[in-house]
């Protein structure tokens, strides 16, 4: 398809899969939503037609490929979905499109983190963050309302959380507090209790790694109060709870701390 | 770290914490502990925009404000406090602050040290406690990005936005779409407020400064400060910021609980709560208000007042007496507020 009239079919094939993909994704058919896109991005990839792809065409095939590796990721595992991410990250850098750029490092982080390289997690997390943080200045530079950053906070608070569990995860308790002591302060300021649940039990988990089990303890119970006034599914409140259990069972000596005992003694859900 | 505590102070609060079973004596010793570490605030910013040339007239005003007896501070006032102030910066007794160190500014609460952009924490303890104490900061969202660049290791910042208040408000403390900041004095001003500014509104937001208000039209009555509200409400009503969820689904319920509780420590029919939370409950947003607009303008009252007092009967946060009255019983003597 090296002629005039396969440059333009190109882009209405790519609009329509990624429009249909959407649909998909959203009720989680990640099979399907992997099978419409899959001809689109191929053709879009593909060599030959190089040349044809005009700007509006490769802007699109940014979000195609992050569908995709979704799907894989879902479907086939991190190994999979690599391809199709480093794939989006290569063409975001190559468009100066930051944010782009920030979503594809932050799905490498999640496949690192799968494929159990933390390190390399850690590593696109942050520039993931750094990225994201960097647009924010931009906006600013370019006079948008002073006193609210307009980037996409609540992203920016998912990938901090990701950076607070694998800092966690390396050990980097103090830096994991740091991080989510902002995410909170941030959760709080936007009202988004969503995340802020899951914020709460971060914080749990990292106070009890720090030896600072009644703060620990309150950030669990907060936590479960937050998620169950959200309406939140019992799957994510059994979170918070099961891991103030399993902390209870590892520090054993946090229910000799008075305030430990009293805090459990007196919650109200 | 970058603490303002004095001593004496932490050891109040130390004393508190180890025997939380008075909340009134806990609420008075964390208000004067933010008060005093704020006033520090405001003196040491003030401080660094006199060493570095910047104009600060009109600001003297403001910061000596809560200090003078009743009415506005004549001239004489000022230049006496002026003057012992610029003798406390030459001998060290105050300290001069950059706007850039706000990131890192720690203060103490109950629990350990926050930082200053933790101001919703802040907030929370103080309506936690049964306190009429606020901390309105404006710039808490740029402070908290530098804050994010410095634990990344990134150098450089947003430009901060240093204004910030501090100071006891009235019952009402919030409506449908955000907090209300109804300031009757001001203890601690930051120096980068605009002392010509009566009313405001940031993010969702509303800020009425009574002080300031006294100083342009002597007294205020009810209906001027209701109007300033609605005034400020209408901008905030606009504020439709993309990754800011509902206050009204989020802490309205919490917040409102808290402002009750406060307002019947001291027992209170349901009518006089009624008309002292007007502005919390919606009562003077029409029924059909969304119906005219043709748009989803006000959001559904989450709970009717009647609804929150049997709840809050239920949890054992206030009691109804016999002659109908309803009185709090969350900060009483002997009731443990921590942890």
């Amino acid at each position: 398809m090296s002629d005039e009239g396969s440059q333009a079919s190109m882009l209405p094939q790519l609009l329509r899969s990624i429009d249909e993909a959407q649909k998909l994704l959203a009720r989680r058919d990640y099979k399907s939503a992997r099978e419409a896109l899959l001809p689109g991005v191929l053709e879009a990839l593909d060599d030959k037609n190089r040349d044809f792809l005009d700007e509006v065409a490769v802007r699109l095939l940014g979000p195609a490929l992050h569908m995709l590796g979704t799907c894989d990721f879902e479907l086939e595992g991190p190994d999979e979905a690599r391809e199709a991410f480093e794939l989006g990250l290569g063409l975001a850098v190559s468009l100066q499109d930051e944010l782009l750029t920030a979503s594809f490092l932050h799905e490498l982080s999640l496949v690192a983190y799968k494929q159990g390289n933390l390190d390399e997690a850690l590593r696109f997390c942050k520039e993931s963050i750094e990225k994201a943080i960097d647009n924010a200045f931009v906006e600013i530079g370019q006079g948008l309302t002073p006193g609210y950053i307009d980037f996409d906070l609540n992203q920016l608070g998912v990938n901090l959380n990701q950076l607070a569990v694998l800092y966690q995860e390396t050990g980097k308790f103090d830096q994991a507090l740091d991080i989510l002591t902002i995410v909170r302060a941030h959760c709080e300021r936007v009202y988004n209790l969503e995340l802020l649940g899951g914020v709460l039990n971060e914080l749990g988990m990292t106070c009890f790694a720090l030896g600072r089990y009644s703060e620990g303890v309150r950030y669990f119970l907060e936590s479960i109060k937050i998620k169950a006034k959200q309406g939140q599914n019992s799957a994510a409140i059994a979170k918070s709870t099961l891991n103030l259990q399993v902390c209870l069972a590892n520090y054993p000596e946090a229910l000799r701390s008075e305030d430990v005992s009293q805090s459990l003694k007196e919650y109200r859900p | 770290m970058i603490s303002l505590l004095p001593p004496q102070i932490e050891e109040d609060i130390r004393a508190e914490e180890a025997n939380p079973l008075n909340a009134s004596r806990a609420r008075m010793v964390l208000e004067a502990a933010l008060s005093t570490q704020l006033r520090t605030l405001a003196d040491g910013l003030l401080a660094d925009m006199i060493l570095r040339g910047q104009q600060v007239e009109g600001t003297w005003l403001q910061h000596f404000l809560s200090d003078s007896p009743a009415g506005r501070p004549d001239a004489s006032f000022l230049a006496e406090r002026a003057k012992r102030f610029a003798a406390d910066v030459v001998q060290r007794r105050i300290r001069p602050i950059e706007p850039s160190h706000l990131a890192a500014l720690d203060l103490r609460i109950f629990g350990g040290y926050v930082k200053l952009w933790e101001d919703c924490r802040i907030n929370s303890q103080l309506r936690r406690l049964g306190s009429g104490f606020r901390l309105a900061l404006v710039g808490g969202n740029g402070l908290t990005v530098n804050s994010l660049r410095r634990s990344l290791g990134q150098t450089g910042g947003l430009p901060v936005d240093a204004r910030f208040i501090f100071g006891p408000t009235e019952y009402t403390g919030s409506w449908l779409l955000g907090p209300i900041f109804n300031f009757i004095t001001e203890v601690s001003v930051s120096p980068y407020l605009d002392v010509n500014g009566a009313c405001f509104n940031f993010e969702n937001k509303i800020v009425i400064r009574q002080p300031i208000l006294r100083l342009l039209f002597g007294e205020v009555s009810r209906l001027q400060l209701a109007t300033s509200q609605i005034h400020e409400m209408s901008h905030v009503s606009g504020f439709r910021a993309p990754h800011f969820g509902s206050y009204a689904q989020a802490t309205w319920e919490e917040d409102t609980s808290y402002d009750l509780c406060r307002l019947v420590e001291e027992p209170r029919q349901l009518g006089e709560v009624e008309r002292e939370m007007f502005m919390n409950f919606g009562n003077w947003v029409p029924e059909n208000a969304n119906e005219k607009l043709g748009y989803e303008h006000f959001p559904p009252l989450p709970k009717k007042l009647v609804d929150l007092v049997d709840s809050l009967c239920d949890k054992g946060w206030i009691r109804r007496l016999e002659d109908g009255r309803i009185e709090a019983l969350l900060w009483k003597e002997g009731r443990r507020w921590w942890p």
